[in-house]
């Protein structure tokens, strides 16, 4: 019986993965650690009231809300369309659409200046056909956070699409629904924890966003400058500026996190 | 009232190919073996399968005739009782059952009472605010039974009522089934693999065996002369 339980505790923390294992813990959690311990906790106040951090702050809540606004109106759809298998060359598309999730978001950002720049293929035709103008702009920050971060909410939501069992929307057909009933009563409520999901990471990727909103969109204070870039201007001016910025946005983070508890983050894609 | 089914479906393993007429006031009872193509049939009569040729025509309009007519399912006044019921289970119990008016354009307090009214009928009202998840399978049966019935079908398609339930919920489900379709008078077919349940059931056994009709009789003439060996393997596992 001893020996039994000795080899039992022996295989339930095997050294060679509990030592690199509390190495990889320590790497996550010292800079975060070390975060918090050089924060200017004296006059953290006096640099969020700052007009310059309030701006970014504000500039970065309205268009990362509005990213996500718009990557829920037509992200939503687009996943159901890859979940049915709608399109022809489904595969083909839904890796298309994973291409911006990993591609470097410096690169991101030159892609949309091609796409959208003033001599860009749309943006030549949106310039000196309608006079609108997406680089530089607020708009043009909001268009670099939806594309960056709508993926995150396609793939957490296919893959909701697809776990739900067909047979409640034939139900729902047989009893009359017409297809927006069936969506928005039957569908949409079954897979509502992958949509909460999706809609969390797709906001907090949009908030986080840096490479391809300073690409496409510039670095100016009030009009593109959000969050994350407003930290990276102040690492060259007041280290203790960056610090307090970061402890805000690594604040809301952590928000999003115990306010979602594991529950959606787990259930997006069996549920 | 009928239902007239003169069509083919091709599937993978079997293609269905059936010519037959359920009237109204009658339950027929499709059985067959697993494959046979008895959910297929059902399924094509409710508009969640389309047929591949022939045509399918429900009270003398054509539903589906294979290539241009496709009634939806919304449009054909079926009610499908699904084997395993396929209970939404984000809505309570009455929820449910008022989904099929609700879904038809009927206000939301008299669809509600209108389920409510069905719900006492089949005697489980005080289920009512409940969650499919809290109820048992032959409470969630009878549930089912509710929601294909309030929207007032011409067609009423049962599958495997009563597959998943135990012998003991069967009996009385049963019992109470009986009652339900003496007093229904549209057309009703229930695809089911107990020779009893159709004997108590149904005045008309239809037998399905790989895609086709072969044989088609009252329960009594079935156990009397059963015209394949399935037929007879299963009078003979019942008797």
């Amino acid at each position: 019986m001893n020996t039994t339980r000795k080899r039992h505790t022996r295989t339930a923390r095997p050294w060679f993965l509990l030592v690199p294992g509390a190495v990889a813990l320590a790497f996550l959690v010292v800079p975060l650690i070390a975060l918090l311990s050089q924060a200017p906790w004296g006059s953290f106040l006096d640099i969020l009231s700052n007009p310059a951090a309030l701006d970014a702050l504000r500039l970065s809540l309205e268009t990362s809300l509005i990213a996500t606004l718009v990557a829920l109106v037509f992200g939503v759809p687009l996943a159901w369309l890859l979940a049915r298998e709608v399109l022809p060359g489904t595969r083909f598309w839904r890796a298309l659409v994973l291409v911006p999730l990993l591609l470097p978001p410096v690169v991101a950002g030159v892609t949309l200046l091609a796409a959208f720049g003033r001599r860009g293929l749309v943006g030549q035709w949106l310039y000196d056909g309608l006079g609108v103008q997406l680089p530089f702009t607020t708009v043009g920050v909001i268009v670099a956070e939806a594309f960056v971060a709508m993926p995150f909410l396609i793939i957490t939501l296919e893959g909701g699409f697809r776990g739900v069992n067909r047979q409640y929307e034939e139900a729902a057909s047989t009893l009359g629904g017409s297809a927006w009933t069936i969506f928005r009563r039957i569908t949409l409520p079954m897979v509502w924890p992958a949509v909460v999901a999706g809609t969390v990471l797709c906001w907090a990727r949009a908030l986080g966003e840096f490479g391809a909103t300073i690409t496409f969109a510039g670095n100016f204070p009030g009009v593109t400058q959000t969050m994350p870039l407003a930290v990276y201007t102040a690492l060259e001016s007041d280290r203790g500026v960056a610090i307090a910025l970061s402890i805000v946005l690594l604040a809301v983070s952590i928000t999003v996190l115990v306010a979602l508890r594991g529950r959606y983050l787990r259930s997006g894609n069996s549920s | 009232m009928s239902v007239r089914v003169n069509a083919s479906v091709m599937r993978e393993s079997f293609t269905l190919d059936v010519h037959l007429e359920f009237v109204a006031g009658q339950v027929t009872a499709v059985m067959g073996p697993n494959g046979a193509g008895k959910s297929t049939l059902l399924r094509a009569i409710a508009g969640l399968q389309p047929v591949d040729t022939g045509e399918i025509s429900i009270n003398g309009t054509v539903v589906d005739d294979g290539h241009r007519v496709l009634a939806s399912p919304a449009d054909r006044q079926v009610g499908l009782v699904f084997q395993d019921y396929a209970l939404f289970g984000h809505l309570t119990v009455l929820e449910n059952v008022a989904f099929g008016p609700r879904s038809r354009g009927v206000a939301k307090a008299t669809a509600r009472s209108a389920a409510l009214d069905l719900l006492d009928r089949l005697g489980i009202a005080d289920l009512a605010a409940r969650r499919p998840s809290a109820i048992s399978g032959g409470q969630a049966q009878r549930v089912a039974l509710a929601r294909a019935l309030a929207t007032d079908p011409t067609v009423l398609l049962l599958d495997e009522p009563m597959a998943a339930l135990d012998a003991e919920a069967r009996v009385s489900v049963r019992e109470q089934l009986r009652e339900v379709l003496q007093g229904f008078a549209g057309v009703c077919v229930m695809v089911s693999h107990e020779p009893q349940d159709a004997a108590s059931l149904a005045s008309r056994v239809v037998v399905i065996e790989d895609g086709r009709v072969t044989q088609d009789a009252s329960p009594q003439a079935l156990a009397a002369s059963p015209a394949t060996s399935y037929v007879e393997a299963l009078m003979r596992a019942t008797a």
